[in-house]
Formats: C-alpha cells, sequence, structure tokens
C-alpha cells in the first residue's frame, strides 16, 4: 500500500514537517531533511507521491524556490523522482556503503549530539532507550 | 430631503465607527494593530492606551463626519454631504497609522515555525468548488433570458430610486441594450472578482500551521470561504431577479427582495460571529507572516511567501499578498470595476 497525495485526501499516514525560518540552517535544507527523515523512518514509502511544490510552499509560507530546491537536492541523492507537470515521487534507493569519511562525519555528529544531550541534563539510560526507540522506528 | 439623507449616511458612518471601535480585539492576541506582541501586552497600560487613543480618533472622526454632512445636507451640498464618511476613513486610517506605530516598538519577534502535512487534501469538498463557481453564472443566465426575449421587453419601464411600491415608479426610462444589460453586466464583474478571490482563499492560502492550535486554520479558512460562497449567492439570486425586473410584476420583486436580504444578513452573522470568536480566540501561535512585510500594518508585500491570499492582521478575513503578480491583476480588476461602472452610469442617463 502506498500512501497518495491526491485532492481528496488519503490521510493514511502521520507525516509531517516542521521548519523554522529563525534557524540558521536554510529553509531548502530544513525540508530536505526532513523529508529525508521521514522516508528513512517509513512514514513516506516508495511510491507515494509528494505534494506539488506549490502546495508545500503555500501551507509553510516559504517561495516556490525553496520547495523546489529541497526536492531536487532529494532527487540528486536517489530518494525522490521528479519530473515536470507530475508530483515528485518517493522512489526504492539502494543503500550505498559508508565511506570511511562519512562514517567519520556521522560519528562527530553523534557524538556533539551526545554531548548536547547529556549537557542539557538528560540521563545516559535515558539516551540508550530513545536511540533504541529510533532505531526500531527506523527498521519497521 | 434634508433628513432622508442624513437618516442614509448617518447609520453608515457609525457602523463604521462601530466596527473600527472593537478592531483592535478582532484579532488573535499576539496580534495587536498588525504587529506581533506578547499575548498581555494587550491587556498591559500602554497596550489600553493605544487602544484608547486609536478609539478616541475613531469617534472624533465620525462626530466631525456626522456634523460636516448634516451642515452640507442643510446647505444643499448633497455631493459634499456624501463624502464625509471618506473624511472618517481619513481620519481611522491616521489613527490606525498612529496606533500602528507605537505599537511597533513593543513588538516581539513572530514565530518563524510553520509545519505542513505531507499527506492531506489539497482543496476541499468539489461541491464547495462547484458553490463557489455557480453564482457568477445567475446574472449571465439572466443577462441570456434578457437577450433572447429582448423583443418583449417593454420600451420603457419604471425605474425605483427609493422603496419599490406596486403600482408607483419613480420615473421611466427607455429600452436599450444598456439600461437592460447594466445590471447583470454589473452584478457578473463583481461576482467574478468574489470567484477570484474565492479560488485565491481556496488554492493559494496557507493551509499548515504556525504554532496555533492544530486545524486552527482549515477551519478559520473554510468559514471565510463558505461566507463568501453565501454572500456570492445571496448576491447572485437579488441581481439575477433585479435584471429580471422588466419582466416580473412589482409585487413579486417586493416579495422576493426581502428574502434575499434577509439571506444575505444570515449569512453574515451565521459565519461572521463564529469568524470573530475564532480570530480572538487564544491560539497559541502568530500567524506566519513576517512583521517587515506588513506594510502600514494593512498591506501585506512578502514576495518570499508563495501565497495570494494571507489572513488580515486585522479584523476578519483575507487579504492579498501584493509580492505575488496575480495581486496586481486582482487590483487592476478593482480598480477597472468602478470605472466600468461609472461608464454605464453614465451611458444610462
Amino acid at each position: 500500500m502506498c500512501t497518495q497525495y491526491t485532492e481528496r485526501g488519503m490521510a493514511a499516514r502521520n507525516a509531517q514537517i516542521r521548519i523554522d525560518l529563525s534557524a540558521s540552517e536554510p529553509a531548502y535544507r530544513q525540508v530536505a531533511t526532513q523529508l529525508r527523515t521521514l522516508i528513512v523512518e517509513g512514514s513516506l514509502r516508495p511510491g507515494d507521491l509528494l505534494p506539488p511544490v506549490r502546495r508545500l510552499a503555500l501551507d509553510l509560507a516559504v517561495h516556490f524556490n525553496t520547495v523546489a530546491e529541497a526536492y531536487r537536492m532529494l532527487a540528486e541523492e536517489g530518494w525522490l523522482d521528479v519530473g515536470h507537470g507530475r508530483n515528485a515521487r518517493v522512489i526504492e534507493r539502494a543503500t550505498p556503503k559508508p565511506t570511511a569519511a562519512a562514517w567519520e562525519a556521522h560519528r562527530r555528529k553523534l557524538r556533539q549530539v551526545l554531548a548536547e544531550m547529556k549537557a542539557s541534563g538528560v540521563a545516559a539510560s535515558r539516551i540508550r532507550q530513545e536511540f533504541q526507540t529510533l532505531i526500531e522506528a527506523m527498521k519497521s | 430631503m434634508r433628513s432622508t439623507m442624513f437618516m442614509l449616511l448617518a447609520p453608515v458612518m457609525l457602523l463604521i465607527a462601530v466596527l473600527f471601535h472593537f478592531i483592535p480585539r478582532m484579532r488573535k492576541r499576539n496580534l495587536y494593530f498588525a504587529v506581533t506582541v506578547s499575548e498581555e501586552f494587550r491587556q498591559s497600560e500602554e497596550g489600553q492606551s493605544i487602544a484608547r487613543t486609536f478609539r478616541t480618533f475613531v469617534w472624533a472622526g465620525t462626530i466631525l463626519a456626522l456634523a460636516a454632512s448634516w451642515t452640507a445636507l442643510g446647505r444643499g451640498w448633497v455631493v459634499a454631504a456624501n463624502l464625509a464618511p471618506d473624511v472618517q476613513i481619513v481620519v481611522i486610517l491616521i489613527a490606525w497609522v498612529i496606533a500602528w506605530r507605537r505599537t511597533r516598538s513593543h513588538a516581539v519577534p513572530p514565530a518563524g515555525v510553520r509545519s505542513a502535512e505531507i499527506v492531506q487534501a489539497s482543496g476541499g469538498p468539489t461541491w464547495g468548488l462547484l458553490a463557489l463557481i455557480l453564482p457568477p453564472f445567475g446574472p449571465v443566465a439572466a443577462a441570456v433570458f434578457l437577450w433572447l426575449n429582448y423583443s418583449e421587453l417593454p420600451a420603457h419601464w419604471g425605474r425605483y430610486t427609493g422603496p419599490i411600491r406596486p403600482g408607483h415608479v419613480d420615473h421611466f426610462i427607455d429600452k436599450s441594450p444598456l439600461v437592460v444589460f447594466a445590471t447583470p453586466a454589473i452584478a457578473a464583474a463583481v461576482l467574478l472578482l468574489c470567484l477570484v478571490i474565492g479560488l485565491g482563499i481556496r488554492y493559494a492560502s496557507r493551509r499548515g500551521s504556525s504554532g496555533e492550535r492544530a486545524g486552527w486554520a482549515p477551519k478559520f479558512r473554510r468559514l471565510n470561504l463558505m461566507m463568501l460562497t453565501g454572500i456570492m449567492w445571496a448576491v447572485s439570486l437579488m441581481t439575477s431577479v433585479l435584471s429580471l425586473a422588466p419582466l416580473l410584476s412589482p409585487g413579486t420583486i417586493q416579495a422576493l427582495l426581502p428574502v434575499f436580504v434577509v439571506a444575505l444578513l444570515a449569512t453574515l452573522v451565521g459565519f461572521g460571529v463564529p469568524l470573530i470568536r475564532m480570530s480572538m480566540e487564544r491560539t497559541g501561535g502568530s500567524d506566519a507572516t513576517p512583521d517587515e512585510c506588513w506594510k502600514g500594518g494593512a498591506i501585506y508585500y512578502n514576495p518570499s511567501d508563495s501565497a495570494l491570499m494571507v489572513e488580515k492582521r486585522s479584523g476578519i478575513g483575507y487579504t492579498l499578498n501584493f509580492g505575488n503578480r496575480i495581486a496586481w491583476v486582482i487590483l487592476a480588476f478593482v480598480l477597472l470595476a468602478p470605472i466600468f461602472v461609472i461608464a454605464v452610469a453614465s451611458g444610462l442617463k
């Protein structure tokens, strides 16, 4: 079963994105990052249609180019199939083997996040539990 | 003559004054005179002082305009008397800008957070679209009917400048295409404009959330569309009947018009009251528009926002985003429509 973006609306799965215009990260990156997360988590699956650029831009109160850029970025990464005159579609993507450099970059990011969590007083057991939950959610 | 004209002008001016008296309260608690403020600001001493000054201007302008209109009518200056509401509006606009400028010094950064459903309905029910599209066809159908029965129309017919009384007309005019088709043409133009605005709200306004209670924005949008549709239907039926006046008896018109007026008022009250309530409720968020894009606190110009219609920051309803090129086309239409009406009206004389 795939969740399709239709005129009549078929809210089969809960998929929402949230951007913060006051954040330092550009809006198109925020859109792309969150869509990628939804795809990886399985909230959006291969075959699912994304909202038209115009529709998503309207709802987020941003320029069309912001959403178009996010879709283009995800298409280049192999997550989406985009074309003129039709909605972007989530496609099957072969998982690449991480390079040593990518692995190191992810490790560094993870360390930073963990340090931030610990610094803000989150207990180690809670962090472990949260990570476990997130990994389980992505497996399903 | 003086008192009759004054009795027509005074209620309009008083209604405008009452509307603007309450307008500072008719919006989310963190929007005050179109500026993003803290929820508590409205009740603060400075917040109340701004509202007091604004209301003093509103009522002073109204009294000034009423006095000017009464004096002008006494001297037989009807045109000057008709300009009195414009004086009132100018005073209110000045008061608004003063209040807006004062409030700006207490502005807080608006919430930059916006969220959107990835899987959702893009429009609304099809019957809603149909209900929105059909009203302009009312006067068009009336015009076609008049055209098909043009030879059957009387050579002269009565016009009413006051209340309609069966068996009595104020004056007679000769039949001509301009006279026959003026009412449906003007009505169709106005309803077409309403249709464009309705389609703008339906397809080119925000439905995502900007931090307010979930579902607030779609409900506000839906209610606005329903009110607009109701008004369009009432206006369409009323103007269609008026267009067919030469073929109908005055008694029929007299019987039908109050029905349409009641329907129009029922629509305004039925949807207007819930909309005002929604506008005033504590929603927990702001709108998705930056303060600096609200010129004078009333005109929205944001080329980075793809929306054509955005929620007003004062009062209820939607306004145009002049950062969108289509808004300028609509503005041109709005400016050209009165010229069209004046041209048609002058042709009627």
